[in-house]
């Protein structure tokens, strides 16, 4: 399990390449923005194998290796091998006649989850949320009435209700002059997704600068 | 057998949670302490290989079948074996220099620039199905385009009000709408998680069927 | 003609657009224009909320992250860490996404190694595993045995002097959380928040979910909130280490008028052929 050591001198030599490989598995990747190419699908590929791999190794390392080496072998807690032999029994979900087989470690882990979420773990964030939506209307501020966080809070818990509205309670129960409480409540959280559009923008176009930082400074050196 | 042991199994792992959630009972909190817990640690982590079985599974047949573009199917086992020899049976370890170079030369620089990909996505979307149509969606918009420029130091320095404008969007209208679906979404989590528990649910018992 | 030149404008080619994008960003990158950072009063309460801690407080670093996040959460994790070492407070570092803690080893170990932290001593880091929820319930009454007493290279926990105190969840003294989405802040309030094992959480999030984290920092679940590459300049700039963030802002300020921009002309040239058609 430890594992062959790679001479160090072999690593010494492959990792100056490690930079430019980043570079050019990014222009490649990226030459699908011009068209459809064997370039971007090897890299694509390249990409899914990888992420896999990782998955699987970081796993190994920092899982099942430790249980099988510290807890089972070395601190003798035998009973580790059944939710081991458990976690196996999903392996069975692609073989036709005994996929039932996998729902046994399934159902363990719903219904794990759900008893976890069924405790203060959920309840408590929701009540501190229902708690915090409550502000007062009228507010003072060293005495003397703050008009501007007055109507802040207002609006503020205007908007919640509007939206706990629009999603709770079926749409027969506005109609006629009630119905205008929906259109507002849809204006409103309109607004709010374009808010959430813009910060998502500002996520996107630092996804490419990272990139861009990546080739030119890190790289290339230019800055 | 297939369905009522899968069913009771799901309703004694989550009683036992609830209980050691919210009442004092020395034996059952420290066997979900001490026993429930790791096991799902555990479980999960011998499950983890199941997506990459079924990659390998996909894949190998594509070669197999000869099916379109099944070249490409070769790069993807290689990788993936080349990674998995490094990682779990060279080196033992990720933090194994060989193992290191394979990631950070090939892992780390594929995936960001994968998703980098979307920044150029975004642009094209932007500009040709982004429209203000309605009342709504002309509110949608503008709301993005102020939350853009007063989230950015230009933005200031253009004007002052952008950000004083940007901040009082994020914090008063859209904390106040995200307060609202988080509130929906929180009460609809606890619905599921009961019928989860007691079986009403059983989606996830489908498999085989 | 005024309308023929807007239909022209409707219609620019996706590749053009993919080279304006790349310029926009490009260019300020290589040349910065160096616009003069405006802090959020949240930020400015965050570091001063690190800074409230003593020295010898042991702070658990949430390195939820991917190599996809590296312009926005790289320069704020760096930040934090360096922060933490400065002031004295030992750091562990931990992670549910399977790249998270590989890249903390690649990100932020540099920086604190430079700094003269001895890995061990004065940080940790955890290793990537996976059922966050299983392990952070299980730390709650033994940290060390939730994370299987070793580290991200298999060394043993119980053995390094960084992890001295730390027993449960509860002598942790602060979170800062690096959150692009789950596992991330949340995963740690329903864990240890709501529990009440700790109180003190920071949320380092993308901008992607600066809303959200908006909505749990408003309501107190979260004690402090640095959003996007945004606020990841000005912890740079509060902690007197320029790095990548403050480079990048003018790219990013480009990069939304060019976005603002081509929103425009869509919608203008849209309507503009519409009106067209419609008068034919």
């Amino acid at each position: 399990m430890a594992g062959v050591q790679v001479p160090i001198g072999i690593v010494n030599a492959l990792n100056p390449l490690s930079p430019w490989i980043g570079v050019l598995v990014t222009l490649g990747v990226w030459s699908f923005l011009y068209k459809e190419n064997p370039v971007f699908r090897i890299c694509e590929h390249a990409y899914v194998g990888s992420a896999a791999a990782h998955t699987m190794v970081t796993t190994f390392a920092n899982n099942i290796k430790p249980g099988l080496v510290v807890d089972i072998a070395q601190n003798g807690e035998y009973w580790r091998i059944i939710p081991i032999l458990l976690g196996c029994m999903i392996y069975f979900q692609p073989f036709r006649g005994y996929t039932w087989v996998s729902r046994y470690p399934m159902s363990f882990w719903v219904g794990y989850n759900a008893g976890y979420n069924l405790t203060l773990r959920v309840a408590m964030p929701l009540l501190t949320e229902v708690r915090r939506t409550m502000l007062p209307i009228f507010v003072t501020n060293n005495g003397r009435f703050d008009l501007a966080t007055s109507i802040n809070n207002f609006i503020f818990t205007g908007v919640v209700t509007l939206t706990l509205a629009y999603f709770l309670f079926s749409m027969n129960v506005f109609k006629g002059r009630a119905g205008f409480m929906i259109r507002t409540a849809r204006l409103v959280l309109m607004a709010a997704f374009g808010a959430g559009f813009g910060t998502g923008i500002a996520n996107y176009v630092s996804l490419l600068i990272g990139r861009f930082d990546f080739i030119m400074s890190d790289v290339l050196k230019l800055f | 057998m297939r369905r009522t042991v899968p069913l009771t199994i799901s309703f004694v792992a989550g009683m036992i949670m609830v209980i050691d959630g919210w009442l004092k009972i020395g034996f059952i909190n420290n066997f979900a302490t001490r026993y429930l817990m790791p096991s799902v640690t555990i479980s999960v982590g011998w499950a983890a290989g199941l997506g990459a079985l079924n990659l390998i599974r996909l894949h190998s047949r594509n070669i197999a079948q000869k099916r379109l573009n099944y070249q490409y199917s070769f790069v993807l086992l290689g990788f993936f074996f080349l990674m998995l020899t490094c990682g779990v049976f060279l080196q033992g370890n990720t933090t194994a220099p060989f193992y290191q170079f394979f990631y950070s030369s090939f892992q780390v620089n594929l995936s960001a620039a994968v998703y980098s990909l979307n920044s150029f996505y975004l642009v094209s979307a932007c500009y040709r199905t982004f429209r203000a149509r309605s009342w709504e969606s002309t509110a949608l918009l503008v709301v993005a385009c102020f939350t853009m420029i007063g989230s950015v130091p230009m933005g200031a320095a253009m004007w002052g009000g952008f950000p004083v404008i940007q901040n009082w969007i994020v914090k008063v209208i859209n904390d106040a709408a995200i307060r609202g679906l988080s509130i929906g979404v929180t009460l609809g989590t606890l619905s599921q998680c009961v019928r989860n528990l007691v079986g009403i649910e059983r989606g996830h018992l489908q498999a085989g069927e | 003609m005024n309308n023929s030149i807007w239909q022209k404008a409707a219609s620019i080619d996706n590749r053009i657009l993919y080279i304006i994008m790349a310029i926009v960003v490009a260019v300020p990158l290589m040349n910065p224009i160096g616009f003069p950072i405006v802090f959020q009063q949240e930020v400015l309460d965050t570091v001063e909320l690190i800074r409230s801690f003593p020295a010898g407080t042991i702070a658990y670093v949430g390195a939820e992250v991917a190599a996809t996040n590296a312009a926005e959460l790289r320069p704020m994790m760096i930040a934090i860490v360096q922060l933490m070492y400065e002031l004295g407070h030992k750091i562990v570092i931990g992670g549910f996404w399977a790249d998270g803690c590989s890249l903390a080893r690649l990100w932020a170990a540099p920086f604190l190694d430079e700094a003269g932290a001895v890995y061990g001593e004065d940080y940790v880091i955890l290793g990537y595993r996976p059922s966050s929820t299983s392990i952070l319930d299980q730390a709650r009454t033994n940290f060390i045995d939730a994370f299987s007493d070793r580290d991200i290279g298999g060394l043993k926990l119980s053995e390094m002097p960084v992890m001295k105190g730390l027993e449960k969840a509860s002598d942790l003294g602060y979170l800062a959380i690096m959150n692009p989405g789950s596992p991330g802040t949340a995963t740690y309030t329903t864990a240890w928040r709501a529990t009440g094992e700790v109180n003190v959480i920071i949320d380092c999030c993308t901008s992607g979910m600066y809303i959200s984290s908006g909505n749990n920092y408003q309501a107190g679940l979260t004690a402090g909130l640095i959003g996007g590459l945004n606020g990841a300049a000005q912890l740079e700039q509060l902690t007197n280490r320029p790095y990548k963030a403050i480079r990048s802002m003018d790219a990013q300020a480009l990069g939304h008028l060019a976005v603002i921009a081509l929103l425009i002309i869509g919608n203008i040239g849209y309507f503009q052929t519409k009106r067209e058609e419609e008068a034919k």
